[in-house]
């Protein structure tokens, strides 16, 4: 009986520490599926498979930094899955684009303007950071996100001391496939909100 | 010191950054190579900074919104765990013993084999052989995807590519891509036994004729030694994307994908109400078989449309090509039945009764033979122990 109690709480415990994990975690992981698909849709629906293979996982008794790397490490994958999964990662670029555009057309408040030309870098930087590596692409986002040089690491199973070399060599592919972009303004950016 | 690599001198610009040796600013303000090298990557940095912040989403998911997302994640938990796998079952057919030969012609008995191929055939004859088992059979039914049968097609299927079906199927249900009832389960296939004509034609809500004593093969009994009759029955399949995503990647297709509006398609299998008249041979057993069914219907209630389904099925790693090359080939499979025929134990070929397209089949030692048509709205069929013309006159017979 005392184990059958035991179980049960286990399970509860369970429960509660993924709960717990899912709302801590969850917002990064969005912001992450976000940055890579540019499609809030697919965004939360990478997010959600990320946490069905998280339920249960083994890793999930491990320490909240390695859980975190786990389900960043994850997260990244099932996009990029998702992104491989194109015929042309362009192609998708350019929906989300002009989805992206459409949105902002339809819900164009005071700037209208600036919205579009917005979604217009946006897809030339999805576009630029779909032309580097992945593990390059990853470094990127994750060290622009705001993560730390330790958590890119974690992240991307590294030592603390490649991530350096990764985000010099990504920061270079990425600036000339940016400026290789058609239609960039190079400075539109900074006059954006 | 030694130049710095180039990892240590991007991390330079970082505060946050491990690794950084104290002495290296030093270094760089003596030497004009990595200054030059730091600048380079200062520039890079600075325009990665701003034109990769453009990529992240405008409005953060507030605590609301996480929420949210976490009850729409327990529900999708929750319907994963409810769609446990059905077992896999094994086809019954509705000749459940060997078939004799009739005294006066044939050997005495049949052994296991073509005990085997009459129980195909008559598993053709009724449409068990495609709708068992929502979990198992009827798995195979969305793989033979299809609207309403007013046709049939022989999808020629060999030792090897049977084997690779089978896997395939069993692989779907086995890992829950496709999940049924089992209450709808247990009841398929296994038809009751009923008193006569009238009873079957009142269950099955058409008309059932008797068949003629006069066309019947000599050593055949003259009335039905039992009617069977299997009720119209419908079965749902459910489709779990997730699963299904799980696994095409863990059979090679790592970049597969599913819409989400799949999740929970139910592959909707209406199937028919059919009646079989079992004749006896001189020796008691079945001899004859006659039956008659409703046609097969087959749709999708969900996100995924029936073609959509198809596609993913015929899309699946494992299947043989040439079978889905056969299948793909069928011009209406709307309304076409494809029927898998084992080329090694059963042969095939058109014919007609009464006009309409049927398909005659027949075993390897040529003594059982089987016709297949649709008329009317209705499947027909006849198969037994008996000669192909001798099916042939008695599916005449028949209205």
């Amino acid at each position: 009986m005392r184990a059958v109690r035991d179980e049960a709480g286990t399970r509860t415990e369970g429960r509660e520490r993924f709960a717990s994990v899912f709302k801590e975690r969850y917002r990064e992981l969005y912001g992450l599926g976000y940055r890579l698909l540019g499609d809030h849709g697919e965004a939360e629906d990478v997010v959600q498979e990320t946490f069905l293979k998280l339920d249960g996982h083994p890793v999930l008794e491990r320490p909240d930094d390695e859980v975190a790397a786990w389900l960043r490490r994850v997260c990244l994958n099932t996009a990029y899955n998702r992104l491989r999964g194109q015929r042309r990662a362009t192609a998708r670029l350019d929906r989300a684009g002009r989805a992206e555009r459409a949105e902002d057309e339809t819900d164009a408040g005071a700037t209208p303007l600036l919205d579009v030309l917005r979604a217009e870098q946006q897809r030339a930087v999805r576009q630029a950071l779909a032309s580097l590596p992945e593990r390059q692409r990853a470094c990127l986002l994750l060290r622009h996100a705001g993560y730390s040089y330790a958590e890119i690491a974690a992240t991307l199973d590294l030592a603390v001391g490649s991530v350096g070399v990764l985000l010099a060599r990504g920061e270079r592919a990425f600036r000339e496939a940016y400026l290789d972009s058609d239609d960039l303004d190079p400075g539109a950016y900074d006059a954006l909100p | 010191m030694p130049c710095p690599d180039l990892g240590a001198l991007r991390a330079s610009l970082d505060d946050d950054a491990a690794g950084t040796p104290p002495p290296l600013h030093d270094h760089v303000h003596a030497c004009a190579s990595c200054a030059d090298t730091l600048a380079e990557l200062q520039r890079n940095a600075e325009l990665a900074a701003p034109a990769i912040a453009l990529t992240a989403p405008d409005v953060p998911p507030s605590p609301a919104a996480v929420q949210a997302a976490l009850t729409r994640f327990e529900q999708r938990r929750a319907r994963v765990a409810a769609a446990t796998p059905a077992p896999v079952a094994t086809a019954t057919t509705a000749v459940p013993d060997p078939i004799p030969l009739p005294r006066h012609r044939r050997v005495a008995r049949l052994g296991t084999r073509a005990r085997g191929v009459a129980a195909g055939l008559v598993a053709a004859l009724v449409l068990a052989g495609l709708l068992v088992t929502p979990g198992g059979r009827a798995a195979a039914a969305g793989f033979l995807a299809q609207f309403r049968s007013q046709r049939f097609e022989v999808v020629s299927v060999d030792p090897a590519q049977s084997t690779q079906v089978a896997d395939v199927v069993g692989g779907l249900v086995k890992t829950g891509v496709f999940t049924g009832d089992a209450l709808q389960a247990s009841g398929l296939g296994e038809p009751e036994v009923v008193a006569g004509l009238a009873e079957a034609s009142r269950i099955a809500g058409f008309a059932v004729p008797a068949v003629d004593p006069a066309v019947l093969p000599g050593g055949v009994g003259h009335t039905p030694e039992r009617v069977l009759v299997s009720p119209a029955r419908e079965a749902r399949i459910t489709f779990d994307r997730d699963r299904a995503l799980a696994y095409l990647r863990t059979h090679g297709r790592s970049a597969a994908q599913l819409p989400e509006r799949y999740d929970g398609t139910q592959l909707v299998v209406r199937v028919p109400a059919a009646v079989v008249q079992q004749f006896a041979g001189r020796d008691g057993g079945p001899a004859l078989l006659v039956g008659k069914a409703g046609t097969l219907g087959l749709t999708t209630e969900g996100g995924a449309s029936l073609d959509e389904l198809r596609e993913v099925v015929l899309g699946l790693p494992g299947l043989p090509a040439e079978t889905v090359a056969q299948l793909r080939s069928i011009q209406d499979w709307r309304t076409t039945l494809p029927l898998p025929v084992p080329t090694d134990q059963v042969r095939s070929r058109p014919a007609t009764v009464h006009g309409a397209e049927a398909l005659s089949f027949a075993d390897q030692t040529g003594r059982l033979h089987a016709l297949l048509w649709q008329r009317d709205g209705h499947i027909w069929g006849v198969a037994g122990v008996l000669g192909s013309d001798e099916a042939q006159d008695v599916a005449d017979s028949l209205g």
